[in-house]
């Protein structure tokens, strides 16, 4: 085992730590440390240097969730129940956040699961969602509205009675595509960003409570299945009555000409 | 079956019951080996682990060591080291004497009046 390897085990199993602490005691930083401390001076003292070695020093330090809780404890953070309390407050706010995410996230802003990376995370993501929904809503109105982008068929008999004398442009399957993708993309706005939101909660759930290790997968597992659905057949859906780009009458342009 | 269960209770209650009184009594038992010289954290997790029964693994002495210090039982400093990294020395303070002597004290009285009781229930 080299030293590059070395480092790489001694980092995960910190990080394992620093994520089982989450973003609760304050005094984490220094309990990283010292952990790393520990694992250094048992390195040098120990009298073989290879992977089996490390490995027992790691297990001796016991496991990251086992300290965080003694941290915890000697904070007078989290009695007994209260770890109970949170971890169920926290998978509460991963399915909330699915069904109505401003309920969800600011649920997630009371459980010390996450840290407040996380939460920003968790908060920036539906809100960006919406505003891609909104923005891409109001301009394939407008397009609509303008004439631009019509639904089809059905309009296009009467806003393109193109002259006879003009030569009719083949209605461009681009704008039809175009008046797909903004209505997919501003679904996945809507409906979409939710359900990211959730299932990254629930991964960053996935060591942090008991019950991450069975939950996170499972729920992780149900809103990528929902998305896949989601991306697979509303394009299907919407398809049919498509927005639809119908070309100006070629005449205006000719009669300028002219 | 229901003798069994009551066992199994039981033998559950007292387990909870060494748990609280082992995470109680370790803090001092920390301060009791900073008493007579003073030590880094490796040094401590090593002195308690080699007991058994003390810690429930060695890095569980890290966050009892942040609580000593957070209520100013203990200092800390930081020495160079010959064969390693720095390391960070923890000492008593004079608070932190007063409460091991208080802890003392007050431990032998109740140590040994369980003991009065545990040695009558033995005895025929």
């Amino acid at each position: 085992m080299n030293e590059r390897e070395r480092r790489q085990i001694v980092d995960d199993y910190l990080r394992w730590l620093a994520e089982a602490l989450g973003d609760g005691p304050a005094a984490r930083r220094e309990l990283i440390e010292d952990v790393r401390g520990h694992i250094e001076e048992a390195w040098a003292g120990a009298p073989e240097h290879n992977r089996a070695a490390l490995l027992n020093i790691l297990e001796r330090l016991g496991e990251p969730e086992a300290l965080a809780r003694e941290e915890y404890e000697r904070l007078g953070l989290t009695p007994a129940g209260r770890e109970g309390e949170d971890e169920v407050l926290s998978w509460a706010a991963v399915v909330i956040t699915v069904v109505f995410w401003p309920l969800g996230v600011v649920l997630s802003w009371f459980s010390s699961r996450w840290s407040v990376c996380d939460k920003a995370i968790a908060t920036i993501l539906p809100v960006l969602g919406l505003l891609l929904g909104l923005t891409l809503s109001a301009a394939t109105f407008i397009a609509v509205e303008r004439g631009v982008a019509q639904p089809a068929p059905a309009t296009v008999e009467r806003t393109n009675p193109a002259p006879e004398s003009a030569p009719t442009a083949p209605a461009p399957d681009r704008g039809s595509n175009w008046g797909v993708l903004a209505t997919a993309l501003a679904f996945y706005g809507f409906l979409g960003a939710p359900l990211t939101t959730a299932a990254y909660l629930a991964l960053r759930l996935w060591r942090r409570t008991r019950s991450g290790r069975t939950l996170a997968p499972l729920l992780v597992g149900t809103f990528l299945t929902a998305m896949l659905l989601l991306v697979l057949f509303l394009p299907a859906q919407v398809a049919p009555g498509a927005v639809q780009v119908v070309p100006r009458p070629a005449s205006t342009s000719i009669q300028e000409l002219h | 079956m229901c003798y069994n269960a009551a066992m199994d209770e039981g033998t559950f209650a007292s387990q909870a019951l060494i748990t609280q009184m082992r995470k109680g009594a370790v803090e001092y038992c920390i301060l009791a080996l900073l008493a007579r010289q003073e030590r880094y954290g490796y040094e401590l997790a090593q002195a308690l682990s080699s007991v058994d029964g003390m810690l429930v693994s060695e890095g569980t002495v890290y966050p009892i060591l942040g609580r000593l210090k957070r209520d100013g039982l203990v200092l800390t400093e930081w020495r160079e080291s010959r064969v390693g990294p720095p390391r960070k020395y923890y000492r008593l303070t004079a608070s932190g004497s007063a409460a091991l002597r208080a802890f003392e004290s007050e431990w032998r009285v109740f140590a040994n009046a369980v003991e009065t009781f545990l040695d009558e229930g033995e005895s025929p």
